[in-house]
């Protein structure tokens, strides 16, 4: 019964595989486009124009609203509109909603831009009635603009971070051990298995990050605090591994080790932990951004997520596990065959 | 910390007899800036002016942590275990590698103003220099740290950069980000921040050096 948390890791990854894969994004809008003349055309994604009953557009500048004519759905997904504006709003800048019996009130900010208009903050606006559709929609994932279907990617690529973070720290606490003890115990070995496997997947967490960058950001690498972090923090748990091969006599390995563990561990505390917040950064909930909480308080993103999280601590324990057990294997061999010559 | 001003003279007055290591850094350092000169054609903007001059500081400050001292060696170690403590070895050698860095600092800087020289350097010299001191103070005492592991792993100058280079990051990432500021002029209640962060990084690495040098000195 001693190990029978080691399969619930890899059986709640498989959950979050499945659930990864099959689970749809919900609707939202990614583009308004101009097509000359006052109309528009709107590109949905996940959205059900055709089946709805029925679909409205307004249009918003600040407390204003003005809804949209000769709505046409042209498909599931994109919608076109004519917009009869008044001369003077209250703001250039307006915001888009779709309003479906299905998808509910879908919102795109900023979509148009009425260049030529005046401009009144206090200018008298009728009242639109606007309904108010509650989405008919089976379980799905929550629309992001710009992350769209990337948010997949939220259940691999950050539990592999905090699953770093619960090895490092394992290592940090059995370096200290080590340090306290005399001659090689076993917190070495702890120490470094812990290490191995936080570097396996910090590289995991750096790949899927420059994966997702690249369809997010457009660029497979950006000048930012948390990423430059991560690759600094891995690469000083991979120095820890250089170091301990360049050491001969297995105590002065396991002292210096457990030296340089206490270094990485605190770096990476300052590198991701400390100073992301005190800098410009485009990763959710650092530099002023909102994180995905923000959005999503109550949404399906969580009932994945927390098991991802688990998931990948309980494998990347089992992973220490399994690296500890291999050592002390062979371990005993070399003493057996040792005993034998 | 009793036998830390002697150590410290000690340490002083080896580097005078030894004169030659801190001019051979020195040297190394405006060379460095004098290449930097001709691969630049003698006109950089002061973004690139910045970028230069810290790769010269941070080739300079590895060059610095990376010479290996009488008192590294095994015997003249057992020795001087007999009458001085690790820690106060190591505030000791911290003290004198930051000085040594500011040597090097203030040549590379006086290098770089002679060279290449910079409008914004005629207002913000003061700060400047403020910076690189703590830069200086922050990389020393890291590096210190950093090669006694390396020297004791049996490596050189190639397992001090490995090692040392990701536990610096957080030092250039602060300078830097306060150097910037300076060659555009920004405030001095806008950078003063990152002083702080560089003076409380050098005491976070001494108060490190406190904890793990009796168990790096440990045979």
């Amino acid at each position: 019964m001693k190990g029978i948390w080691k399969p619930v890791g890899p059986l709640l990854l498989l959950y979050v595989a499945v659930m990864t894969a099959l689970v749809p994004l919900g609707p939202g809008l990614i583009e308004c486009v101009s097509e000359g003349t006052g109309t528009y055309r709107v590109q949905g994604h996940g959205t059900h124009f055709l089946e709805a009953q029925d679909v409205q557009v307004v249009v918003r500048a600040g407390d204003a609203v003005y809804p949209a004519e000769d709505v046409v759905r042209q498909g599931t997904d994109v919608l076109a509109f004519r917009l009869a504006l008044p001369d003077t709003l209250p703001s250039r800048s307006l915001d888009l909603f779709v309003l479906s019996d299905i998808d509910g009130s879908l919102l795109l900010s900023n979509a148009v831009f009425a260049e030529h208009h005046a401009v009144d903050p206090e200018v008298a606006v009728a009242e639109v009635d606007v309904p108010d559709y509650a989405p008919q929609l089976g379980f799905h994932f929550p629309f992001q603009p710009r992350v769209e279907e990337t948010i997949r990617n939220l259940m691999w690529h950050v539990p592999l971070w905090f699953s770093m973070f619960v090895l490092a720290g394992i290592a940090f606490v059995a370096s200290i051990r080590q340090l306290g003890a005399a001659g090689v115990t076993a917190s070495d070995e702890r120490a470094r298995s812990a290490s191995a496997v936080a570097v396996g997947l910090g590289v995991a967490g750096l790949i899927t990050g420059s994966i997702w960058a690249r369809f997010t950001w457009g660029t497979w690498w950006v000048d930012d605090p948390q990423l430059n972090g991560a690759l600094v923090t891995t690469a000083a748990y991979a120095g820890y591994h250089i170091l301990r091969e360049s050491v001969d006599r297995p105590a002065l390995r396991a002292r210096l080790g457990a030296v340089y563990n206490l270094f990485a561990f605190v770096l990476l505390v300052i590198l991701l932990l400390i100073m992301p917040r005190f800098s410009e950064s485009l990763h959710p909930g650092k530099g002023g951004n909102p994180g995905f909480n923000t959005y999503d308080l109550d949404s399906s993103l969580r009932l994945v997520f927390y098991p991802a999280v688990l998931g990948w601590i309980l494998t990347g324990l089992w992973m220490q596990q399994l690296i500890l057990r291999m050592a002390r294997l062979r371990e005993r061999w070399e003493h057996t065959s040792q005993g034998i010559g | 910390m009793s036998g830390f001003l002697p150590l410290l003279r000690y340490f002083v007055v080896r580097e005078f007899r030894d004169a030659h290591q801190l001019w051979s850094l020195i040297l190394f350092a405006l060379t460095a800036v004098y290449a930097c000169y001709r691969i630049a054609q003698g006109r950089v903007d002061p973004s690139a002016w910045v970028t230069l001059h810290w790769v010269v500081v941070l080739f300079s400050a590895f060059n610095a942590a990376a010479r290996v001292h009488a008192d590294d060696h095994a015997e003249v170690r057992t020795w001087m275990r007999a009458w001085v403590s690790p820690r106060t070895w190591a505030a000791a050698r911290m003290v004198h590698a930051t000085a040594v860095l500011w040597a090097v600092v203030l040549a590379v800087f006086a290098g770089f103003a002679l060279f290449l020289p910079q409008p914004f350097l005629a207002h913000g010299s003061g700060a400047w220099l403020a910076g690189m001191a703590a830069t200086g103070w922050a990389l020393a005492a890291l590096l210190t740290l950093v090669s006694d592991v390396a020297l004791r792993a049996g490596g050189g100058f190639g397992l001090t950069a490995v090692l040392g280079l990701p536990l610096v990051v957080p030092v250039v990432m602060v300078s830097t980000a306060f150097c910037h500021g300076v060659a555009r002029g920004a405030p001095w209640g806008e950078v003063w921040v990152y002083l702080a962060f560089l003076a409380a990084l050098a005491g976070l690495a001494h108060a490190m050096a406190a904890l793990v040098f009796p168990y790096l000195w440990r045979d």
